[in-house]
């Protein structure tokens, strides 16, 4: 602890009180105009709002389907074959099922680990991780250290997919932070992203330009 | 020149430079669409919104030390370090400390305002480091070697010419006239300073007290990448960013996003609660924070001022300025421009040097106005004014105010008066401001004519 700290708190504690004023918080649904009308909706509202943030959105029945659509996005990038892998994915549970189904998947597909070097992992056409909720209201996919293995996976690479299941939308971010902080135990990762599109800047006159330093695309499979 | 010296010059000089004024009215025209676009479509009530955040910020500042220690233990326990700052000094030597134990060369930022406050890049080139800073408009106005123009849009004053001109000069690149063409002369050119550096450097858009966590609020990817791939992350944030609870985001999250740019939310936004864990397959393995005190726990003891410490640096208020807009970001020559560094600065760098800031202003109140967090900055100004006044500091002024009062309080004081000003005028000692025309006084005064009239 260093000495500052006490000056600071108590220079904090010695400032006259003044009485916080009583308010009572809204809920989201009372908040925002862009609320999902109801459940049933959110799929729908999630897929037109990453839209117009200009996501890429498929959907998929199974994971069959989920992993024939990955395999379509994948296909383009991959310039030499021979080369072997040159895109990275997590190894999380909802992926090894959906890459068991496909050999040629595997093939490309390497799974993250520290043992990457920035150098290498910079060179991977494709990062694939899974979620942990995806806001409707937003268009925001949230995604969490474990769920997104790690943090390069979902920034470095110029392609970002998730793949996610119906059950993971929910209505608002407020349903989100409140799931997190109810379950401590879920929410135990050094980093959690609230992901909102791909990377854009628009500093130079106001234009607006995707991929920044981020992904340039991303893309969501949602199954179910 | 004095600091104030300084002002009047440099505020002139852009006042009268039409091709910085349409540069400014377009950037912040498109920017006034967006924002009015998105309060209404996200929004039911932005009043309502805005008032809601404004009570949060009051309680988190009514329980400011509290909150701070319960982030601190969280962030403790996660296995980050905190580090309390009181000055500049302070937080500029436990980095420079840091960077020295672990022989760091090279460290890559995301845009800081904060990191702006104690002049970060200047003392660690100073030191030996090499510096990158990761965000487009921070890339450029490093590589112009000037200061940010504006706390959210750095190079707004920048044309996509002159960006062009100076991406050939300083990274030899091809020249071109497409914003998309320069966006990705930056994102390669940085592609080596996110894989290589040894430290990241971010600041902090919100701390959570009740989940321990730095929020960290972007577009672009460059923050993301800057705490992702270093092996340390240092996040340096002013003590008044707190917030109570993790759910406070859902509200504050989007009410940046809508003040600052008009996005519904911004692209990124990162919560980081410490460094990588034994479970996690990548991250830093060092995560500091530093707790930017630098004069905000003095403001704080000021209960007339407290509010300022609402600011969530949005700036909106710059926007809205009318005299920001006419003078730009860079007359300032303050870390915080606008109204908001109108308020702080004086506060933060001294009365004596920095008063005539809060008289940059003509008390419109457009800026109290689209404040998302309802910070009263008009009355603020008039309030610094008052204090510069009691003080005692302008002697000058008080004797001139005392005079015009003597001289109002009679109808036949002020006659005399018109009489000598008139002579004077008309023997050419008194001079307009340069730049403007002083209409010749009339003949006969508005009594004079009114009398007549009657009769």
């Amino acid at each position: 602890m260093n000495a500052s700290r006490q000056k600071i708190l108590q220079r904090l504690r010695a400032a006259q009180p003044l009485a916080a004023q009583a308010f009572a918080a809204a809920q989201d649904a009372a908040l925002f105009a862009d609320y999902p009308a109801s459940s049933a909706q959110r799929a729908e509202h999630f897929a037109a709002k990453f839209v117009s943030l200009k996501g890429e959105f498929y959907r998929a029945q199974n994971f069959m389907e989920a992993a024939a659509q990955l395999k379509e996005l994948l296909q383009p990038l991959a310039q030499n074959p021979q080369n072997g892998a040159f895109c990275a994915r997590h190894a999380h549970g909802l992926l090894d099922q959906i890459f068991q189904a496909d050999s040629w998947l595997q093939q490309v597909c390497v799974c993250e680990s520290h043992e990457i070097t920035n150098i290498d992992f910079a060179k991977f056409e494709a990062g694939i991780t899974a979620a942990d909720f995806l806001v409707a209201r937003t268009g925001s996919i949230i995604l969490q250290a474990q769920s997104a293995g790690g943090r390069r996976l979902s920034v470095l690479p110029p392609l970002h997919i998730v793949v996610a299941q119906r059950e993971q939308l929910v209505n608002s971010l407020e349903d989100a932070f409140a799931a997190l902080s109810a379950q401590n135990e879920k929410f135990d990762a050094s980093y959690l992203a609230v992901i909102t599109g791909p990377s854009r800047t628009s500093d130079i006159e106001k234009t607006l330009v995707l991929g920044a330093h981020g992904p340039k695309r991303l893309a969501i499979i949602l199954i179910g | 020149m004095t600091e104030r010296q300084h002002f009047l010059h440099l505020s002139a000089q852009k006042a009268a430079d039409e091709t910085h004024r349409s540069k400014i009215g377009k950037a912040i025209g498109i920017y006034e669409q967006t924002v009015a676009r998105t309060k209404t479509s996200q929004f039911k009530d932005w009043e309502q919104a805005r008032a809601l955040a404004a009570a949060i910020k009051n309680e988190a500042l009514a329980r400011l030390p509290d909150l701070l220690e319960q982030f601190e233990a969280k962030f403790i326990a996660a296995g980050g370090k905190v580090f309390w700052a009181e000055t500049a000094a302070e937080a500029v030597k436990y980095i420079l400390q840091i960077a020295q134990q672990r022989r760091a060369r090279k460290v890559v930022k995301s845009k800081s305002i904060t990191t702006e406050e104690i002049q970060l890049n200047e003392n660690l080139e100073r030191a030996g480091l090499e510096v990158w800073e990761s965000d487009l408009g921070e890339l450029i106005v490093q590589l112009a070697g000037e200061k940010p123009y504006h706390i959210v849009t750095p190079a707004m004053h920048k044309s996509k010419a002159e960006i062009a001109q100076l991406f050939q000069e300083k990274l030899q690149a091809p020249p071109t006239d497409s914003a998309e063409e320069l966006t990705m002369i930056a994102r390669r050119h940085l592609r080596q300073a996110y894989i290589s550096s040894d430290i990241g450097i971010t600041g902090g858009n919100f701390l959570i007290a009740d989940a321990g966590a730095v929020v960290v609020t972007e577009n672009e990817g460059n923050a993301r990448l800057t705490m992702s791939c270093p092996a340390m992350h240092i996040a340096l944030v002013g003590i008044e960013k707190i917030l109570p609870r993790l759910s406070d985001l859902s509200l504050f999250l989007p009410l940046l996003a809508t003040s600052g740019t008009g996005q519904q939310i911004t692209c990124y936004n990162s919560i980081v609660r410490g460094p990588r864990q034994p479970h996690e397959s990548d991250g830093p393995q060092e995560m500091h924070v530093i707790l930017l005190d630098n004069g905000r726990a003095e403001l704080y003891g000021r209960p007339h001022f407290r509010e300022a410490l609402r600011c969530i640096r949005c700036g909106a208020c710059l926007n809205a300025c009318p005299v920001y807009r006419t003078i730009g970001g860079h007359s300032y020559r303050a870390t915080y421009q606008g109204p908001i560094g109108a308020v702080l600065t004086p506060h933060y760098n001294g009365f004596a040097q920095y008063q005539h800031l809060s008289s940059a202003s003509s008390l419109c109140g457009a800026c109290s106005t689209v404040c998302p967090v309802h910070i009263d900055l008009h009355h603020l100004l008039l309030e610094n004014r008052h204090q510069a006044a009691v003080a005692g500091a302008i002697f000058f002024e008080r004797a001139a105010m005392r005079m015009y009062a003597w001289m109002m309080s009679r109808p036949g004081r002020l006659q005399h008066a018109r009489g000598i000003l008139r002579f004077l005028q008309s023997m050419g000692m008194i001079f307009p401001p340069a730049r403007r025309i002083a209409p010749r006084l009339s003949k006969k005064s508005f009594r004079e004519m009114w009398q007549a009239h009657e009769r």
